[in-house]
């Protein structure tokens, strides 16, 4: 009896215990099988963390292999709070590093913020150094352009993620960044509150470096041309001063200056090498003319009269300067607006504009930087006279810096056009991937049209317009330019554009120098303000490339 | 006939000891989890492997032991673990506001398992009914003085169990019952940190980490060591979350192993003792079984988020040197009432068959 009451209550609890484990087991197959797509991706991603691990951005070189621009593998300094000991004698040790006053980072420390940013670009040797409670160092890559200021609107720069946005370093990006590593990180929480990344090893991708860039810019020269242009830009006081060399025979741009160099934190600008738009004025006469010569008119012919005034179109041009009377040659030498206008008259307007898109106006270059504008050629059909005969002194046309220099490297290079060029190889790990090759536009017309048109442009520096630019030793060709501004779609009173374009040595010409000075105060013709700039340029730059010899011989052939 | 049983082993024999020896694998992996990262040997997994001999040890011993012995000891253990308690209330070592810990030299001792397996030894033999409710109120209530709130409560339900069996009137069992569930609530109400402890469970609408390794560990699991939970997220991982880590580890195949396991003892271990021949063996093997099985039933409950967070470890499998002592001792003396008290009275038939789970 007294059994049998036992095994009944050994049997309902034992009952009890077996529902309860019933009920556990639901709990559990609930858990695991129904919620354990939920929940557990929610918690996975909670813990591992897949982080990017950023790639060595690639360098910027210049032809010869001298750093432009640079990674510099440095650090990032934290400071978690309420991990630190002592404030003061913190902030104390971090100021003896050179990280900072000791009465910033102590006013740093004290904030609120539990996990706050003390310093950037701290080195390796401090960082090895530092032993401090509380402060975490976070190894980062840091572009560095060690040439500074010097060519920068043409390297370009970086956003915060570092993407190029401008220069170089946006056409470029793609091969420059390289691309990013990655791993697992474990999160491990803390109670302050501030967890912790813990790398896992067993699986990550290393982070591929980017390639390097050798630019055909020539650090030399470009500094060359940056100091002189500084100097001009300072003492005429124009907006702006953009300068190029090319080198004539490949194409590649040697040197790429624009003043005031743009910096990230001067706010956002672009190349005017390349962006700039500006109605050129004399220096795009060199177009007509060679329309005039490969049209087959005689260099001899008298063009404008000694009275200095052509009338077209209903419109009396006329010179400012009184002079005799102007062959063709003499009105480029001298660069009468008046003869020009006559040439233009003769040539028409068909052949003006033919000659003009064969010379690259009004169309983009190529080059491989961005941001490239095409600048503006009126239309054939609405060419008016009054326009035909602006444009043939260089009025009524747009073009950029670039589209002229190249104008001038088609004559030095005996009538090729090239395609300008920046990037000069690819490289990784120092091995050539990728190179650039001289590119031709086009033909625009016989060689012997470029060697007369060349000839005259070398008398316009002997005895014309760009005297001033002549040097002893060497022989320069180029022409001048003077342009009245035109902005906001009006002609600016008393602000002007003054040019140069010099091709040398003459007669086998290898550099192609443009000089653009934007609204100088004070003197602003060319050929007393931009050719003494481009006659230090040259003597400099063929010191540099040690045309001695031509010295030499300038100096036999002198008495 | 007793020669012919030696040498088999049965299921209530051999249940334990596979336990204990998935308890070690389980053991060395939460535990290296922090010993890896902090770059140490994993000293708690050591230490488990030589507590782990130690029971095994007793459990041998006891098991062999007959089981009429703790019957006659059952007075002398009660006295003795009601020493040990007050002991622990006056020279316990105090770890965050409580006493639970008595340590001799460098070997730490928890009196309230202890006494949990002398309350139940004493309350096997039929007593009378203010003696049995005199000896629960005072373990219970030395315990919770400690205060140690969940392992007092398991001491009285399993007192009240040990009453209920034993042929106390099933009515004043039932108002003792619930005397203790008012008594328990008022004290807990008095006690800041339960209430608080107890208002985040019910309020937390966050999912707290344990769950979150189980339901990580899915079907399979993320395979044994590769859990993460371990790591910081969950503390005492190798005693009072050890479950959340199989979860983890070995996702719902492993973890349902472990709770089948545990059934499987249950029912074996309670179908040996309800055919004890004694009466006292019959209550004494039924109050054992439910000892490790509550106690495994909270750990995996807590485990699961089911109850508010308390420290119980998993009977066989958690480290925790008291406790693991103490539930090879009752495997033993479960043990040793199946090889011994079979009913002579019943015939074979009803007696204890080694080696088969069929009677």
């Amino acid at each position: 009896m007294g059994d049998r009451v036992l095994r009944i209550k050994a049997m309902s609890l034992i009952s009890i215990f077996v529902l309860l484990w019933v009920f556990a087991f639901g709990r559990l197959f609930y858990l695991q099988i129904v919620q354990s797509r939920d929940i557990g991706r929610k918690s996975r991603t909670e813990q591992v963390r897949h982080l990017e691990t950023p790639a060595r951005r690639g360098e910027i070189l210049d032809k010869k292999g001298r750093i432009l621009a640079t990674d510099l593998k440095l650090f990032t300094l934290y400071a978690e709070k309420s991990r630190i000991v002592d404030i003061e004698t913190t902030a104390k040790t971090l100021a003896k590093y050179g990280i900072g006053s000791a009465t910033r980072l102590e006013s740093l420390l004290v904030n609120k913020i539990k996990l706050i940013r003390i310093a950037r670009g701290v080195s390796d040797s401090v960082v090895r150094k530092l032993n401090l409670e509380g402060i975490y160092a976070v190894r980062e890559w840091f572009r560095y352009y060690p040439s500074g200021r010097v060519g920068r609107t043409a390297i370009g720069s970086l956003n915060w993620e570092k993407k190029g946005i401008s220069g170089i370093e946006r056409e470029y990006n793609k091969q420059l960044a390289g691309s990013n590593g990655w791993a697992y990180y474990l999160e491990v929480p803390r109670y302050s509150g501030i967890s912790l990344l813990k790398r896992c090893e067993e699986n990550y991708e290393d982070p591929i470096p980017g390639r390097d860039i050798y630019l055909t810019i020539d650090l030399d020269i470009q500094y060359i041309l940056d100091s002189e242009l500084r100097k001009l830009g300072e003492r005429t006081k124009a907006d702006q001063v953009f300068g190029l060399c090319i080198d004539s025979r490949t194409g590649e741009i040697l040197a790429m200056v624009n003043i005031p160099e743009f910096l990230p934190e001067d706010g956002w600008r672009n190349n005017g090498c390349v962006a700039w738009q500006f109605e050129p004025g004399s220096i795009f006469k060199l177009i007509p003319a060679f329309a005039w010569i490969n049209e087959g008119y005689s260099l001899g012919d008298t063009v404008v009269g000694s009275t200095g005034s052509i009338s077209f179109g209903g419109k009396v041009f006329k010179d400012p300067h009184s002079h005799p009377a102007y062959t063709f040659e003499d009105a480029l030498v001298h660069s009468s607006n008046a003869g020009f206008v006559n040439i233009g008259e003769k040539i028409g307007k068909r052949e003006l504009y033919r000659c003009a898109r064969y010379f690259g106006i009004g169309c983009k270059t190529g080059v491989d930087l961005p941001v490239e504008y095409s600048g503006k050629l009126p239309i054939l059909e609405r060419m008016r006279d009054i326009r035909l005969a602006t444009v043939s002194f260089g009025q009524g046309v747009n073009t950029t810096p670039l589209q002229i220099v190249m104008a001038y490297q088609a004559i030095a290079n005996g009538g090729v056009l090239l395609r300008p060029r920046v990037m000069k190889e690819i490289r990784r790990k120092g091995r050539i991937i990728e190179k650039s090759r001289t590119e031709v536009v086009r033909r625009i017309g016989d060689r012997e049209t470029a060697l007369k048109l060349l000839e005259i442009l070398y008398h316009t520096v002997e005895k014309g317009t760009g005297e001033l630019a002549s040097l002893p030793y060497i022989k320069i060709a180029g022409k001048t330019g003077t342009a009245w501004k035109y902005s906001d779609g009006s002609y600016r009173e008393g602000e002007y554009v003054s040019s140069f374009v010099g091709i040398l040595p003459y007669p086998d010409p290898e550099l192609v120098i443009g000089i653009f000075l934007d609204n100088p105060k004070g003197p602003y013709y060319s050929s007393v303000t931009v050719c003494p700039a481009f006659k230090e340029v040259a003597r400099r730059i063929t010191f540099l490339k040690g045309y001695r010899g031509e010295m030499l011989y300038a100096f036999r052939g002198t008495p | 006939m007793v020669n012919r049983r030696e040498g088999r082993i049965s299921m209530v024999e051999i249940l334990p000891l596979f336990l204990g020896a998935l308890g070690l694998v389980m053991v060395f992996s939460a535990a290296s989890g922090m010993s890896v990262y902090k770059r140490v040997i994993p000293v708690s997994f050591i230490k488990q492997l030589a507590i782990f001999v130690l029971a095994v040890t007793l459990f041998f011993i006891s098991s062999r032991v007959k089981p009429e012995v703790w019957k006659k000891l059952s007075g002398n253990l009660i006295v003795l673990a009601i020493i040990l308690l007050i002991f622990t209330y006056v020279f316990g070592a105090r770890i965050n506001y409580a006493r639970r810990w008595l340590y001799i030299g460098h070997v730490s001792f928890q009196p309230s398992i202890f006494a949990q397996l002398a309350l139940i030894a004493f309350l096997a033999k039929k007593r009378d009914f203010r003696i049995s409710v005199a000896a629960i109120a005072i373990t219970t209530g030395l315990i919770l003085f400690q205060p140690d709130i969940s392992t007092a409560l398991v001491t009285a339900f399993l007192g009240a169990i040990m009453m209920f069996l034993n042929g106390t009137d099933t009515r004043k069992v039932a108002v003792l019952s619930l005397v203790l569930i008012l008594g328990g609530v008022v004290y807990i109400a008095s006690q800041g940190y339960a209430v608080q402890r107890i208002a985040t469970y019910m309020n937390s609408e966050s999912i707290s980490q344990t769950v979150k390794a189980i339901s990580t560990g899915g079907w399979k699991g993320l395979g044994l060591g590769s859990g993460m939970r371990k790591f910081f997220y969950i503390p005492l991982a190798d005693s009072d979350f050890i479950f959340s880590i199989v979860g983890e580890e070995l996702g719902f195949s492993g973890s349902l192993i472990i709770l089948g396991l545990f059934l499987l003892y249950l029912i074996s271990a309670s179908r040996y003792s309800i055919r004890a021949r004694d009466r006292y063996l019959v209550v004494l093997g039924l109050g054992l079984i439910s000892m490790i099985f509550i106690n495994a039933l909270i750990h995996i409950f807590v485990a699961l988020g089911s109850i508010p967070v308390t420290g119980v470890p998993l009977p066989f499998i958690s480290s925790g040197g008291t406790a693991l002592v103490v539930n090879y001792i009752a495997g033993g003396v479960i043990v040793s009432i199946a090889k011994n008290g079979g009913d002579i009275r019943r015939g074979n038939r009803r007696t204890y068959i080694p080696g088969s789970l069929r009677s």
